[in-house]
């Protein structure tokens, strides 16, 4: 074990809203030719025919309006834009098109092949330089909000691919359970209970003692009270607090993009400021699913988790049997023993990269399942789903002897 | 008029071995008392008295420096004003959430429950309006569920006491 993971006593999983790789980091290539961004003529048809390239014009928001389609049916338009030869191959053509059905505007879809600049989003990048970025960390359907998170809490969606998702009495225990079975600490902080969770109908419903306040996040940090293991919801909705106006800071489009960057900081600055929590935190950001946006990687085939969604729910027209992963996703590891710019499977310079580490969603729970329960499938054989059982960790990236210097950190004003 | 040819200094010139001068020790000790002020966590815990060369003095300063003024502190833009938009209509996961929350508040006694019909919820700050009712009556719940569970736990000896009496 490295002197990193002797060291780590939490990790931290910030999980943002509906925004791709390309489209938050893919201008990231320009500076550093290993990470797999965009090189500006990536493109898509539009609805005359016209490929359309990726273009710098991302703003925080109003673009996206109406909200991108990201359910199950759109998404494999993207993918596939309609390919259904045997095998089915990706080829990521079908954005515009897909965008195009809500409004039937040629000009207004091409706005989902905007990418943002780094000097746009201050946050993500210098967090995506200074630590780890991940090449090809992917969502774990290709489908929605609530289906994919499951995959974070659970290591599966139980065979959902939409928004419902009832999932009691289930043999995988979420991550919180078999945590708290085991003797340690896990909590999922959201942001007020005005936002609350979209974990609601099993974790809230029965069990509320995993959950507590984005403010008592805060004041855990401080006082060093984090538990083992945290997963933070961001902001969900524009409402009123005790405080005045809350924006939302999921990122969710057509929420402000900004204000999500200063939720992430505001992560970060609460654990960097405190030096012990500091060297013993490994925190993760990452992006549930693309939201309908655009992004130029194949999502590759994955282990099938058991699980079969029926065509009456996908919308294709064929079953899904969890074999093949979502849309590609920002995904950043930050601590203080992550050497500065890791770029988890770096681009060669021929574009390609060896032996790829695939990540999902699957990841987050397998990794803390390893790191905190090394023993649990000899006590509990079958009770976690093949999918995370096959999942990528990431803690080795934890690599440096010692913990660096780190100068960096956010000014988020008052 | 003649280009005059300015010498670059000897090759040795460069030595951060030198002793500190009386000047660097001056702001080596103005800064270390500025390190006075700073929260345990930045202190370096340097002893200054032992500073003695050019070299040493200029790492201590920088580090103070750099806690005094950190060079990568970024500042992150505020949205612009005008951005907050409670009444947006309901994307889609908000609308799925409201769902599930209705399914949740199912499982309250009645007069727990809101009373609210979700149908008529059409507006983001009257979803989060609803969110925040249910998510304060699951956890009001879950806080009576726990305390319930805490008093079980502590007559719980007394039980076993009795059952062992009994045997």
């Amino acid at each position: 074990m490295s002197q990193g993971l002797d060291n780590l006593k939490h990790i931290v999983v910030l999980m943002m809203e509906n925004r791709s790789f390309d489209h938050m980091l893919g201008a990231l290539k320009g500076a550093d030719a290993r990470i797999d961004g965009l090189s500006g003529n990536e493109s898509n048809p539009d609805s005359t025919g016209t490929m359309v390239a990726v273009q710098p014009q991302a703003d925080f928001q109003g673009q996206l309006d109406p909200d991108p389609n990201h359910a199950f049916n759109a998404v494999d338009l993207q993918i596939f834009n309609g390919n259904n030869a045997n095998p089915r191959v990706p080829n990521m053509q079908g954005f515009i098109n897909s965008y195009f059905q809500q409004r039937k505007d040629t000009a207004h879809s091409q706005k989902i092949m905007y990418y943002f600049t780094p000097d746009k989003l201050p946050v993500l990048t210098a967090l995506a330089t200074e630590f780890a970025v991940f090449n090809r960390w992917f969502a774990s359907i290709p489908g929605p909000t609530i289906c994919n998170r499951a995959f974070a809490h659970y290591g599966t969606s139980f065979g959902h691919v939409t928004m419902d998702l009832f999932y009691i009495n289930t043999i995988y225990k979420s991550i919180y359970q078999r945590m708290l079975a085991a003797g340690h600490t896990a909590k999922i902080y959201y942001f007020d209970q005005t936002s609350s969770t979209m974990e609601v109908v099993n974790l809230l419903k029965d069990q509320p003692q995993f959950f507590g306040s984005y403010q008592q996040f805060l004041s855990d940090c401080k006082q060093n009270r984090l538990p083992d293991y945290s997963f933070i919801e961001p902001n969900y909705s524009d409402h009123d607090g005790d405080s005045g106006e809350l924006l939302a800071s999921d990122q969710h489009p057509d929420h402000n993009v900004q204000e999500g960057e200063r939720f992430i900081a505001t992560v970060y600055n609460a654990i960097k400021d405190n030096e012990a929590l500091w060297e013993s935190t490994a925190l993760l950001v990452v992006y549930d699913e693309h939201g309908g946006i655009y992004d130029h990687v194949l999502p590759p085939d994955c282990m099938p988790d058991g699980f079969v969604a029926q065509p009456k729910d996908t919308g294709t027209g064929m079953p899904f049997t969890f074999d093949r992963l979502g849309v590609r996703v920002p995904a950043i590891l930050i601590s203080p023993w992550v050497p500065r710019g890791t770029v988890v499977s770096p681009l060669k310079p021929d574009g390609t990269i060896d032996n790829p580490r695939i990540f999902e969603h699957a990841s987050i729970p397998a990794t803390v399942t390893s790191f905190f329960m090394n023993d649990f499938d000899q006590k509990n054989p079958n009770q976690r789903s093949p999918r995370e059982m096959k999942a990528e960790t990431f803690l080795d990236l934890l690599s440096l002897p010692a913990p660096r210097t780190v100068d960096l950190s956010f000014d988020v004003g008052d | 008029m003649a280009k005059i040819v300015v010498p670059k200094p000897a090759k040795n010139s460069f030595n951060k071995d030198r002793p500190a001068s009386d000047l660097l020790k001056a702001q080596v000790k103005h800064l270390h008392e500025m390190e006075k002020n700073l929260p345990h966590r930045l202190k370096t815990g340097r002893n200054v008295d032992e500073i003695k060369t050019e070299g040493e003095a200029s790492a201590y300063i920088k580090a103070i420096t750099n806690r005094l003024h950190p060079k990568d502190k970024i500042k992150v833009p505020r949205p612009a004003a005008g951005s907050f938009h409670k009444h947006r209509p309901l994307s889609d996961l908000l609308k799925r959430q409201v769902e599930h929350f209705r399914e949740a508040e199912r499982s309250l006694p009645p007069n727990e429950q809101t009373g609210m019909d979700i149908n008529e919820i059409r507006l983001e700050h009257e979803a989060a309006t609803y969110i925040g009712k249910v998510t304060a009556a699951l956890h009001a719940r879950g806080a009576a569920k726990e305390t319930k569970s805490a008093e079980q736990a502590s007559r719980l000896p007394k039980r076993t006491a009795k059952s062992k009496d009994r045997k």
